[in-house]
Order: C-alpha cells, then sequence, then structure tokens
C-alpha cells in the first residue's frame, strides 16, 4: 500500500477534473471518493454519478431536459409520483414537491440534486444579491422576491442576469 | 507498509480548531505562506458540534502576497466571506450587504428574514471586491446554515426549550420570538443562558419569511 497525501481515491481536484474522469473503461468503483475543491466537499461516486454530502441523486423525467443550476420537483403526485424531478415552475402546486437545484449536468439521465447550502442555481431575470429568491416564469431558473414569502427557497448571495449561474444560499422553500 | 489517517488531524475541540486554523503553535507563516499547514480536503473530527469537517483552501493573496485563510467545512455549512471580524456564535445574514457572496452580522426584523446561518470560525481578516466583474476575496467565513449550532443570546429572561428564535438585542445574537414572523430557528438546549444573556443550542430553520 503506498503512501497519498489524502484518503481519497482520487485526491483533491477541480470540479471539471472531475467531470473529466472516465466512467468507463475503467469503470469508476463505487464508493470512490474525491474532494471537490469548487465546491469544497468530499463527494462519492454512487455507480453512476458524483454525489456531495448535502446532494441526492434523482432521476430526470423522459423528455425533461435540465442543466446545472436548474430547480427541480418531483413529478406527480399519489400514486403518480414516479420520484423523478422536473424543471421547477411558478405552479402552486409544485412548490411542496421543490426538492433543490442541480449541482452538475446529468449524466445518463441522473441527476446530483442539493438540498441546502451554497450552491449556484440558474437566474431567469435581473437579481440583485441581497433579496430572496424564488421560481422563475422560465421554468428552472429563479427570480428575486423582495417580499419574500410562499414560494421563497434561498438568499440571492450574488447579483446576476438572466442565464447567470449566480450564487445562492439554498434553504428549504417557504409553503406560507 | 505506510498508510494515511483518514481524519488527518484527529479530534479536537472547537477552540483546538481554531488555534489549528491560525496556527498558533506552528508559526503564522503557515497560515500565509507555502507550504500551507492545512491542504484541501484534509478531514478533522470535531468535538464542538460533533461532526466530520474537511478543509477548504483558500487560494486568494492579499497585496502582500499572504493568502488569506480558509475554513473547515461539510454539508452542514457554507463557505461566504464578511467584512465583519472577530465574531463567533453569531447569526450571519445576506441582506443589503454591497459585496457579492458577502454575509454581515444580523440585527433587523429584515436582516432575520434573510438570515443564512450561524458564524463558527473566528475570523481576523475583511472581504474586498476585486477585478471586473467583481470577484470577492478574504479570510473565508464558515456558517453553520442547517442542523444544530451554538449560538450567542441577549434577549428576554429565561428563555425556554421549543421556542422560536429571532433577532436579538445585540448584533448577531438571538432572541426568542413574540411574534413568530421571520424566526430561523428554535431552541434545543439552554444550559448555558443565565437570565437574559449566553448561548444556547437552536435548530437552525431559515425558512420562515412571512
Amino acid at each position: 500500500m503506498s503512501y497519498q497525501a489524502l484518503p481519497y481515491t482520487y485526491g483533491a481536484l477541480t470540479e471539471a477534473q472531475i467531470d473529466a474522469i472516465p466512467t468507463s473503461s475503467p469503470k469508476i468503483p463505487t464508493g470512490s471518493t474525491v474532494f471537490n475543491t469548487d465546491t469544497q466537499m468530499l463527494e462519492i461516486y454512487n455507480g453512476r454519478i458524483w454525489l456531495d454530502e448535502r446532494s441526492l441523486c434523482f432521476l430526470v423525467d423522459s423528455g425533461v431536459t435540465v442543466v446545472k443550476g436548474n430547480t427541480l420537483y418531483t413529478v406527480g403526485s399519489g400514486t403518480t409520483a414516479t420520484g423523478e424531478v422536473a424543471l421547477m415552475t411558478t405552479s402552486s402546486t409544485n412548490i411542496p414537491k421543490f426538492v433543490g437545484v442541480a449541482t452538475r449536468n446529468p449524466v445518463n439521465g441522473f441527476v446530483s440534486v442539493a438540498h441546502c447550502g451554497k450552491v449556484q442555481a440558474l437566474a431567469g431575470a435581473t437579481i440583485t444579491r441581497g433579496n430572496a429568491v424564488e421560481p422563475n416564469a422560465t421554468a428552472g431558473r429563479c427570480q428575486q422576491e423582495t417580499s419574500p414569502s410562499t414560494g421563497s427557497f434561498g438568499v440571492a448571495l450574488e447579483s446576476g442576469t438572466s442565464g447567470n449561474l449566480i450564487w445562492i444560499a439554498l434553504q428549504t422553500i417557504e409553503l406560507g | 507498509m505506510s498508510y494515511t489517517h483518514f481524519h488527518h488531524w484527529g479530534e479536537r475541540t472547537q477552540e483546538e480548531i481554531q488555534r489549528l486554523q491560525q496556527t498558533s503553535e506552528y508559526g503564522t507563516a503557515y497560515n500565509t505562506t507555502e507550504p500551507r499547514l492545512l491542504q484541501d480536503g484534509q478531514s478533522i473530527i470535531d468535538r464542538g458540534l460533533e461532526g466530520v469537517m474537511r478543509w477548504s483552501k483558500n487560494p486568494a493573496q492579499d497585496g502582500s502576497s499572504n493568502y488569506y485563510n480558509g475554513c473547515f467545512m461539510s454539508a452542514e455549512f457554507s463557505q461566504w466571506w464578511s467584512t465583519a471580524s472577530g465574531f463567533q456564535n453569531k447569526w450571519f445574514t445576506g441582506h443589503n450587504n454591497p459585496q457579492n457572496e458577502e454575509m454581515d452580522l444580523g440585527s433587523s426584523a429584515s436582516d432575520a428574514e434573510l438570515a443564512v446561518g450561524v458564524s463558527y470560525n473566528t475570523l481576523y481578516g475583511a472581504a474586498t471586491q476585486v477585478g471586473d466583474p467583481p470577484s470577492t476575496v478574504g479570510d473565508y467565513l464558515q456558517l453553520k446554515t442547517s442542523g444544530l449550532t451554538d449560538v450567542d443570546y441577549s434577549g428576554i429572561n429565561n428563555p425556554e426549550v421549543g421556542e422560536l428564535v429571532e433577532e436579538g438585542n445585540t448584533d448577531g445574537k438571538v432572541d426568542i420570538s413574540s411574534t413568530k414572523s421571520n424566526t430561523f430557528g428554535w431552541v434545543a438546549n439552554t444550559s448555558n443562558v443565565v437570565g437574559t444573556a449566553g448561548s444556547m443550542l437552536i435548530k437552525i430553520n431559515t425558512t420562515e419569511t412571512a
């Protein structure tokens, strides 16, 4: 057994370096570990994707395109619930189904979704730091709310315009 | 056969972790210049809030080519910056801050509405903005953003377990909420509160925005 500076399978890497690790030939062993120097968290490979400790692995609903920073909710309810995720909308029926923000682009249909902490979310309009954030009319994006109430799910800590990834403090969504 | 300790820095109390972070026993050069004492991903067992944290090294340097300080991180913490300094166990807000990713000590109800978390480490340098578009640099601020945390108290006499907390009588400290609006946690333990002051264990719940 040889010495390594960190007791993680791939040591400490940037997010781009982690995403560049080939997932096949050889296959990444399930349970492999790496410290992500961008998110500053330990990630574990679950056999499909890399997950940090504040994220869960979800299957993306068929026909839905998800990218890093999209806000997401779980599709269906009751007997029709699939556990799959789709782009969050402003619909009041989707607010209780909000699950978080995609921290990476999906891999083979599976996506890492953070439910709390410091994440980059995709803006759907001009956002000024210091305001609450809520769902935007463009599905999967967020907008600022100067009088936060039902539907607010965090605090914008960076200013930006539509299409920007901005840093937010992600919190549980306000149910009113 | 050689091996690596999984938890590189072993188990330490909160005070011992801060002394390690400040390189109190090693000399400041190990904090501000390479090779720095603490490296990305090195793990430590925290005997303060009981958990495991991993070091996040700060890559930014000040005008004298000294590195800013990093912080320990885990899933229940987030890393930001602040212009405040020297504070520990105070609640912070993202309300009305002049710099990207900057936090400030919370004081008012409007701050509480946008509370982000409670500070855990001791800060000793203010953040500043550089470049265009501007990015923030400075010592990392480690905020506990979920789970249980210690926070300083300044409020009504003899608070009780289970009550909701909001902004206190002193900046960064908490009080019991009478209106139950703009609260960001609830009291889990009051054994360190004497009368109207001290510190308490709270369960962070930064979702109330009514």
